[in-house]
């Protein structure tokens, strides 16, 4: 072995190193206690949140069989979807919340049309979404508070902890006019999620949305992600906007 | 060989992120998704790089055109950086044009001078 052979075998060597300590960190990084699974990561729907033959021109369907909704409200939201899609037909599309900027609040950030990444750290699960640089925080082993303390909200109050290898989740307290899918909800509706890793880079939420007010019975759909922490999450400050909220409620493109 | 192909995956990722149509802050039903009108040699008169769109201002003759383009990081996946265009640049560009006849669309793809064709 020649110097030369030394200085290549030290340069590899030092490189091993870096990223044998750079591996270590990052599985240290994550905080997690008990043996936690690993849901720290960026994570994107997968399949797409755009299901097959739905384009940039239409919209995102509501996820499974849609809400089982009581009389009058099913008939109702039946009426607005229909007005919606006849607004859409026209090329006049009606203003929602996203139009606006206003944060999609839950459940509809965890739909993740561009990807979340996820903070798993002691006592607490941090949701950070692109779209609108929304933050969900999910409190672990923490009671709801009194409903007095339960001010509505965006993302409400979530509730979480570890049923084996199963996150378990329940959410109250989301403001009435933030709504999934324009389906109407009372001040008594509860989000439950179910996460796990179906694999090690696959997480599997089953979301089931109950309602006594509203809903016969629970709206129960599944969201799939697939981790990706070579994404970089862009910052997203929605200011830049070129549509005009026009009086009866369609949107149109602000032109020069 | 693992991280290698760890980043293979990764960057396969990005393909398949990248053709995502992604309009995630409003409908499209604005734009005529059957009909694609084409503009060349057309000048910059602003570009701007933000969210929720970024957006492409072109004049053609007497008629300043407004075209809509997807998210910044929509835009960064296919190409398109921060600066790729400045005022007075020619380029051509194809978009789907607004329903109610308005000067403007949604961009589909712009041909730069320097012959590089960039998705919106």
């Amino acid at each position: 072995m020649d110097f030369k052979d030394i200085a290549r075998f030290a340069l590899a060597l030092t490189i091993c190193t870096e990223w044998v300590a750079d591996t270590a960190l990052a599985d240290t990084a994550t905080a997690r206690t008990k043996g936690e699974p690993n849901i720290t990561g960026v994570w994107e729907r997968y399949p797409s949140a755009f299901p097959e033959g739905v384009t940039a021109f239409d919209d995102i369907p509501p996820p499974g069989n849609g809400p089982d909704l009581k009389e009058p409200y099913a008939s109702q939201w039946k009426a607005q979807e229909a007005k919606r899609q006849a607004a859409l037909d026209a090329g006049t599309p009606l203003v929602d919340a996203s139009t606006r900027c206003l944060p999609e609040g839950m459940p509809t950030i965890m739909q993740a049309i561009y990807p979340i990444q996820i903070l798993q750290t002691p006592g607490q699960i941090t949701v950070l979404a692109e779209l609108f640089m929304q933050t969900r925080r999910v409190y672990i082993d923490q009671p709801f508070p009194a409903p007095d303390d339960l001010a509505p909200s965006y993302y409400g109050f979530s509730s979480a902890h570890w049923h084996g290898d199963t996150l378990v989740v329940k959410t109250r307290g989301i403001r009435k006019d933030v709504q999934f899918f324009e389906i109407p909800h009372s001040d008594a509706m509860t989000i439950a999620e179910h996460y796990r890793l179906i694999k090690p880079n696959r997480l599997r939420v089953d979301i089931s949305i109950e309602d006594p007010v509203y809903l016969n019975t629970p709206y129960r759909f599944t969201y799939e992600y697939k981790r990706n922490d070579k994404y970089r999450i862009s910052e997203y400050v929605c200011d830049h906007r070129l549509d005009v909220i026009n009086s009866d409620g369609t949107v149109s493109l602000g032109v020069k | 060989m693992y991280r290698i192909g760890k980043y293979a995956l990764a960057l396969g990722i990005c393909a398949a992120v990248l053709a995502e149509p992604a309009m995630a802050h409003h409908s499209f039903a604005m734009f005529d998704k059957n009909k694609l009108s084409e503009l060349k040699s057309v000048t910059v008169v602003q570009y701007t790089w933000g969210n929720p769109h970024v957006y492409i201002i072109v004049k053609s003759d007497e008629t300043t055109y407004t075209l809509e383009c997807g998210s910044i990081s929509n835009m960064s996946e296919t190409g398109w950086k921060f600066n790729t265009l400045k005022g007075g640049d020619k380029i051509d560009v194809v978009f789907y044009p607004l329903h109610n006849g308005k000067p403007g669309g949604a961009l589909k793809v712009a041909t730069l001078s320097d012959g590089k064709k960039l998705e919106a």
